[in-house]
């Protein structure tokens, strides 16, 4: 036998694959000749439904395109539908909405921390994780009704008022959640397991993440500045002070430290976003009726910095009731395209752990 | 075991029934007891597993069947009785049937080298130290069978890994376990036992001077269990099962048994060759304490040095259960690295430190 | 914002709605955009393409984060070809595979063309315009 290669499906129903992917590997032993990522398993046609629906009822169905980050999505809609209406939306409500993403932020990072941790053999850090983001999650539900979907931006603001109550809630939440971080750092960061599987392992160099796309949390660990909230400031970021995590290491230990120093990042944003809120009474919403609402002749194209990347949605409407196209842009996407890049010669429990340190979700690659 | 044997015949000589008989049947009598100890310690062991990992990571654990949970492992264990077992397309029948009890019957075989007590002893030897190491290393054929024969590619890569494994972490077990020898003196596994009975109670026992020894005879051991940081041939984030992917039923519940009662009889080796066994931490047995003058007294001290044996063997498995909730997995490169550029040599260090303090201890003399 | 006057001459662009609309070689076009030091614009957010009924419009999204700045440039693909940028954007095989699959349109150079989200035995391409649902039981929102 002189080809000693083997080739290995990987998914769609694997426990390490996120949800539905399939890699389809070509091992010789344990190391890794080449990999093809499949996709497609969760293809819900979210570009194809915005065509036939009202602006409005589209606005439940953006929360689908990333369930651990809804409120990114909804926020990236209604951006460019408010752009396309030429409407200002009101101050108090951008910093709503950028309190709200930055929590989703930091739930969906720590989802990611614990099903990381999670494909490397360690379980305990998932539970930590979960405990937290349990926290998270009541508070969105409190604010909005939903743990997941929450359809709560709509167009010209939000559709509640957040009360002082809750916001004190969020403000003994960010008091609390340090500890929280502190206690994953201190079963992770130092490990010498978990460092000797990640440090250099997966190396994302700068030029290659460029040449692919990879943005977010990924890329800013590649030695790449790019974070769309400093850059091409949206919502109320351009009032709050931050600084964007950043790492050279281009490893999967660079990509798991930035996404804990963006946790802390968040933190502080949401710590300024409680006070300018607390101190404000003005309007959350500018009323307008969003049943049947026209939007001009047009196209314009949102950029938001989801937890997984950029995120953008292009729409163009042709005057009529119902956009005319719909395309989004997301960050799992391109992320997924970059793994067979970076895994060549390594072995297949480093696969696992590379692709758990990209943070792909499947809905986001699918649509 | 003399005095169980003693007491079996003299039963069965109040009925009249030859001598013979009795020698023929005693070995029943052992073989129901490893097999009901197993059972029990086997479903104990999952519970208690559940619920530390589930202490560890603030959760319940089992809690809904029976009080605290406690028969959460029987409705398992009747769950997978009742399963179906599936013979995947492809499979070589034979292999695949046989691979499990090829598992199982050397974790059985372990129980009956371990001496609970000194005269509870169902299989002593001159080299009993040595048969047991041997016999660990068996279940690994199995191993490879049941990944060989599934015809599920999950299953070769994690057979491989297991014999991958087996080859690195057997080699510095075994250096620690001939440093052991060295200071005791014996390979019989009671004798190493007592020698570790001295003048200094605790301070006798063998951990003191092979404090080294036993880290590394630890990590072997999590190796050889495939345990949590050394879980590659299961891996269930890489290889969904890893060798026991296509297993189901009963077939599944062999491996699961196997796993459980090799952990726990390994701890008990441990335990063995470094706690002093059976020998009481108090220095003194406390039956002896409080029954300083009774007709039983040697039967409650047989008793006695079970329970010690057990105590140690489950501090041991809870440090294992530690490990298991704070360690992430090693990877395969990194596994190999590990056992022949760290422990190997610490462990042949190890010996040759043993070697010379034997030597300055005994006086020179060879 | 970006000064595209020179790209106008040498290019011979139209400048509409905040994107330039490219009728010669858009390999060119990108090349010169990715590698000029002024522009540098070094990453293709996205490749969206929009059904206009007649012809399929094809929008390359750029990126430069050296000059923080956007440029969507829009090329037409004529009956459903198009040239293939993956030797300019690697990141473009998954979005030209997706266009290939949702819109039916031919990239000239890429050679593992798939159908990216759709099966293979799919007949077929969902996002044109044009295209219909044969089961009536899936077009309940039509009235």
């Amino acid at each position: 036998m002189k080809n000693s290669s083997v080739k290995i499906n990987i998914g769609p129903q694997h426990p390490s694959t996120h949800g539905v992917l399939r890699l389809i590997a070509e091992l010789d032993g344990e190391e890794i000749l080449s990999i093809e990522p499949v996709v497609g398993y969760l293809h819900r046609g979210i570009e194809k439904m915005a065509e036939s629906r009202s602006y409005l009822q589209y606005l439940p169905i953006v929360d689908r395109v990333d369930y651990l980050g809804g409120f990114f999505t909804s926020y990236a809609y209604c951006d460019a539908v408010e752009h396309l209406l030429n409407l200002e939306v009101p101050k108090r409500a951008d910093y709503i909405r950028m309190l709200c993403m930055e929590l989703n932020r930091i739930a969906s990072h720590q989802l990611w921390l614990g099903t990381f941790m999670l494909d490397l053999g360690a379980s305990s850090p998932l539970f930590y994780c979960f405990r937290d983001r349990e926290e998270i999650l009541s508070l969105f539900e409190e604010l909005t009704g939903q743990r997941m979907m929450y359809n709560y931006f709509t167009f010209g603001g939000v559709r509640f008022d957040v009360t002082n109550e809750w916001l004190s809630k969020v403000s003994d939440f960010v008091s609390r959640m340090p500890k929280a971080i502190n206690d994953y750092e201190k079963i992770i960061t130092l490990n010498p397991i978990f460092t000797q599987r990640t440090v250099e392992k997966g190396i994302l160099s700068p030029a290659i993440a460029l040449q692919y796309s990879v943005t977010g949390p990924n890329l800013r660990a590649s030695a790449v500045e790019l974070d769309f909230r400093k850059n091409m400031p949206y919502a109320a970021y351009n009032d709050v002070d931050f600084v964007i995590a950043e790492s050279n290491r281009c490893d999967s230990y660079g990509r798991y430290l930035v996404r804990i120093q963006e946790m802390k990042t968040s933190l502080d944003i949401i710590k300024q976003a409680v006070l300018y809120l607390k101190n404000d009474s003005s309007d959350y919403t500018l009323n307008i009726n969003p049943v049947n609402i026209k939007v001009p002749e047009g196209e314009y194209t949102s950029y938001v910095e989801s937890s997984r990347g950029l995120l953008s949605c292009y729409i163009k409407s042709d005057g009529s009731g119902k956009p005319y196209r719909v395309k989004w842009r997301t960050g799992s996407y391109y992320a997924v395209q970059v793994l067979p890049e970076i895994v060549k010669g390594l072995y297949y429990n480093d696969l696992i752990a590379i692709f758990g340190s990209l943070d792909v979700i499947m809905p986001e690659v699918d649509r | 075991m003399n005095y169980l044997y003693f007491w079996y015949i003299q039963i069965l000589s109040k009925y009249n029934i030859p001598k013979i008989f009795g020698d023929i049947t005693f070995p029943i009598l052992p073989f129901c007891i490893v097999a009901a100890a197993i059972i029990v310690a086997v479903l104990f062991l999952v519970l208690a597993e559940r619920k530390i990992l589930g202490l560890f990571t603030q959760r319940k654990g089992p809690n809904r069947v029976g009080i605290w949970g406690i028969m959460q492992t029987v409705a398992d264990a009747i769950k997978l009785l009742c399963k179906q077992n599936v013979d995947p397309r492809g499979a070589d029948k034979i292999l695949y049937n046989v691979a499990p009890i090829l598992v199982f019957v050397p974790a059985m075989i372990l129980w009956g080298i371990i001496p609970y007590s000194s005269e509870f002893v169902f299989m002593n030897f001159s080299v009993s130290a040595l048969l047991y190491i041997s016999i660990a290393a068996l279940p690994v054929i199995g191993i490879i069978l049941a990944g060989y024969s599934s015809n599920n590619k999950f299953s070769v890569i994690g057979a491989i890994r297991s014999g991958a494994q087996i080859i690195c972490y057997e080699l510095p077990m075994m250096f620690v376990l001939l440093s052991i020898v060295l200071i005791s003196s014996s390979m019989n596994l009671k004798d190493i036992i007592f020698s570790q009975l001295g003048s200094f109670s605790i301070l006798n026992w063998h951990i003191f001077p092979c404090f080294l020894g036993f880290i590394i005879m630890f990590i072997s051991i999590l190796a050889e269990l495939n345990r949590c940081p050394f879980d590659l041939p299961e891996a269930e984030s890489e290889l969904v099962a890893g060798y026991n992917t296509e297993y189901s039923g009963m077939r599944f519940a062999l491996f699961f048994l196997a796993e459980y009662a090799t952990m726990f009889v390994m701890c008990a080796f441990l335990a063995i060759l470094f706690f002093g066994g059976f020998l009481p931490v108090t220095g003194k047995y406390i039956s002896e304490m409080i029954f300083s003058d009774n007709q039983f007294l040697q039967l409650f001290i047989y008793i006695e040095q079970v329970i010690w044996l057990m105590i140690k063997t489950i501090l041991l498995v809870f440090i294992v259960m530690l490990v298991r909730a704070t360690l992430p997995r090693l990877g395969s490169k990194e596994l190999m690295k590990f056992s022949w550029y760290v422990l190997l040599p610490l462990s042949m260090l190890n010996f040759i430190l043993i070697a010379i303090i034997k030597f300055i201890v005994d006086g020179g003399a060879i | 914002m970006i000064d595209v006057s020179i790209l106008k001459e040498k290019f011979n662009f139209n400048i509409a709605d905040n994107k330039v609309i490219v009728e010669s070689n858009i390999i060119d076009v990108l090349e010169y955009l990715k590698n000029t030091p002024e522009y540098k614009f070094d990453i293709l957010t996205s490749v969206a393409a929009v059904d206009l009924k007649d012809k399929i419009e094809l929008i390359y999204q750029l990126y430069s984060t050296g000059n923080n700045f956007t440029l969507n440039v829009s090329v037409i693909a004529e009956n459903s070809f198009a040239k293939s940028v993956i030797d300019v954007y690697k990141s473009a095989y998954f979005d030209e595979c997706e266009i290939y699959d949702m819109f039916g349109v031919k990239f000239e150079g890429n050679t593992n063309l798939k159908r990216l989200f759709m099966p293979e035995s799919w007949i077929g391409h969902p996002m044109l315009k044009s295209y219909e649902l044969k089961d009536e039981r899936l077009v309940w929102n039509e009235k």
